[in-house]
């Protein structure tokens, strides 16, 4: 479960990207955060991935408390997560089965389990005929599908996708939504996904967590309008 | 650290190696460089300390025995100079008369009819060579011998060899300061190489980070990396200190016919120990000053 409680983030420059944020999210939900730029939903995700600390407040991620997290646990707490972005963040001069594995050796898996994993990963995504070709050598969508499959790989408990479809086109918008919806239901995984694309998210009926001004505009679940002015409406 | 971790980080340090060779290969060339510059000081000094000992102006003194002396009372000098203090009873050296001039023959054989002159007399006189082991207290240890009945005659060069192992001290001054130049410009010179080579890769860092890579995994390889460099520039200057001791040094130094040279075997094994140890140690230190800040995250 995630939890943000009451969480304030305010920048050296005096900026307050995030203002008394509460929310939760249960395991296993699919959810999907919207808003403006400069709304605070990329701080949120900054926050909860650990790569910004909060200023007041708490944020608690399966009982762990992250304004207390010693820096030495932050490793080990990111490999609970499985972080998707908009611009893939792939490794170029690897292949689709090294990126894959790269997460494994991170982890320090033997050899055998890299294998098997790797396999069934890039099964799931449908790129194992693929396995061996340079990154740049597939497409984008392709390439999403495979920041998806390195991101499951570790099987971690919580899926963060930001802007996962902003780089694509719309038929493969559709294929990595599926994708994503399916590891959410299939595997039993939470799955948080932020984006500003209305009709993706009016498509879905899913939870969908409007924020704008750095506080929660409305929280609305499995509803496919979404009122959020200067949000995902824009 | 596990078999296969320690062969992942290798494999990924020569990889980073071969991607950053730009940098890697003039890091190395002044590696080799500052090294050759410690370890020719350091020939210097084992060449003055070598022709010392050649002259006899090792800290020893030799002193020869009366002629009318019996055997019996030159084992009994023996004994008491084995009981004098500063002396290093262990390797006090009896040449005997005869074997003196035996050694006067061979030094001098193209002269051999000198000796026929002898008609079987030896002129010469038993002697210990006494090797001392502080200069300080010398002149005690000179008077003491002094004082031994049957000794003849003491020989030592105490001014002189006072005068070289100043000389030597130097020498061990100069390699001190050049020691600590190789390591403040070996380390500058890694922490700019490794410092690229992070740049070079900083995407590729920021999702093994995002990914759960601790900072140890992060800096391991690059840290290996300014190993690498330290141990190929420490090898390859340790032959390229053969090269120039033997080929340049010796042609040099082979006009005065007057100065030994001290045979590289004989110093070899710690000029190599030496430079592998500074070469390692100066990568070590470094590629783990330019990730410092990723092994504190």
């Amino acid at each position: 479960m995630i939890e943000f409680k009451n969480v304030t983030k305010r920048y050296p420059n005096g900026t307050v990207a995030l203002n008394g944020i509460d929310l939760k999210i249960e395991d296993g939900e699919f959810v999907f955060i919207v808003g403006g730029n400069g709304s605070g939903k990329t701080t949120l995700t900054r926050l909860l991935i650990k790569e910004e600390d909060i200023t007041d407040g708490e944020i608690e991620v399966n009982g762990e408390k992250l304004s207390k997290m010693r820096p030495w646990r932050v490793p080990y707490y990111r490999r609970t997560l499985g972080m998707i972005f908009q611009d893939f963040k792939l490794l170029e001069q690897k292949t689709v089965s090294e990126n894959v594995t790269f997460a494994m050796d991170v982890v320090g898996k033997s050899k055998k389990a890299k294998e098997l994993n790797a396999k069934t990963a890039l099964e799931l995504v449908k790129l194992l005929e693929k396995a061996h070709c340079k990154t740049h050598e597939i497409s984008g969508g392709e390439r999403q599908k495979l920041a998806i499959a390195r991101a499951i790989v570790n099987e971690p408990k919580l899926i963060i996708a930001d802007e996962p479809t902003g780089n694509i086109d719309p038929a493969m918008t559709r294929s990595i939504m599926e994708l994503l919806i399916k590891i959410n239901k299939q595997f039993d995984r939470t799955v948080i996904v932020i984006t500003h694309e209305e009709q993706l998210v009016k498509y879905y009926k899913k939870r969908v967590i409007c924020i704008e001004d750095g506080k929660v505009k409305s929280d609305e679940g499995g509803r496919a309008s979404v009122s959020c002015d200067g949000g995902a409406n824009e | 650290m596990k078999s296969y971790r320690f062969a992942y980080f290798l494999k990924e340090a020569l990889k980073g190696l071969w991607r950053n060779k730009n940098y890697g290969i003039p890091t190395i060339i002044v590696f080799i460089l500052c090294l050759l510059l410690v370890g020719s000081s350091y020939l210097i000094y084992e060449n003055v300390d070598y022709n010392m000992n050649s002259l006899g102006l090792a800290k020893e003194i030799t002193i020869f025995i009366d002629s009318a002396t019996t055997d019996e009372q030159v084992e009994a000098i023996g004994e008491r100079i084995a009981a004098l203090d500063n002396v290093d009873a262990e390797h006090i050296v009896y040449i005997s008369k005869e074997e003196a001039l035996a050694e006067e023959a061979d030094k001098y054989a193209q002269y051999g009819d000198l000796l026929q002159v002898l008609d079987g007399d030896n002129p010469l006189r038993d002697s210990f060579v006494i090797p001392y082991e502080s200069n300080e207290g010398v002149s005690t240890l000179v008077y003491q011998l002094n004082q031994i009945e049957d000794v003849a005659k003491i020989n030592n060069r105490l001014d002189l060899a006072g005068n070289i192992e100043s000389i030597k001290s130097g020498i061990l001054f100069v390699i001190l300061g050049f020691i600590i130049m190789l390591v403040a410009i070996c380390v500058f010179f890694i922490v700019n190489t490794i410092g690229l080579a992070v740049m070079a890769r900083a995407d590729e860092i920021l999702i093994m980070r995002y990914i759960g890579a601790t900072g140890w995994f992060v800096a391991l390889p690059f840290i290996f990396e300014g190993v690498i460099i330290g141990l190929v520039s420490s090898i390859l200057a340790y032959f390229a200190q053969i090269f120039v001791y033997n080929h340049i040094a010796v042609a040099i130094v082979g006009n005065f016919s007057i100065i030994n040279i001290c045979p590289f075997e004989l110093v070899g094994n710690t000029i190599l120990l030496g430079f592998v140890v500074s070469g390692v140690l100066c990568g070590a230190i470094g590629s783990f000053i330019s990730m410092k800040k990723y092994l504190k995250a």
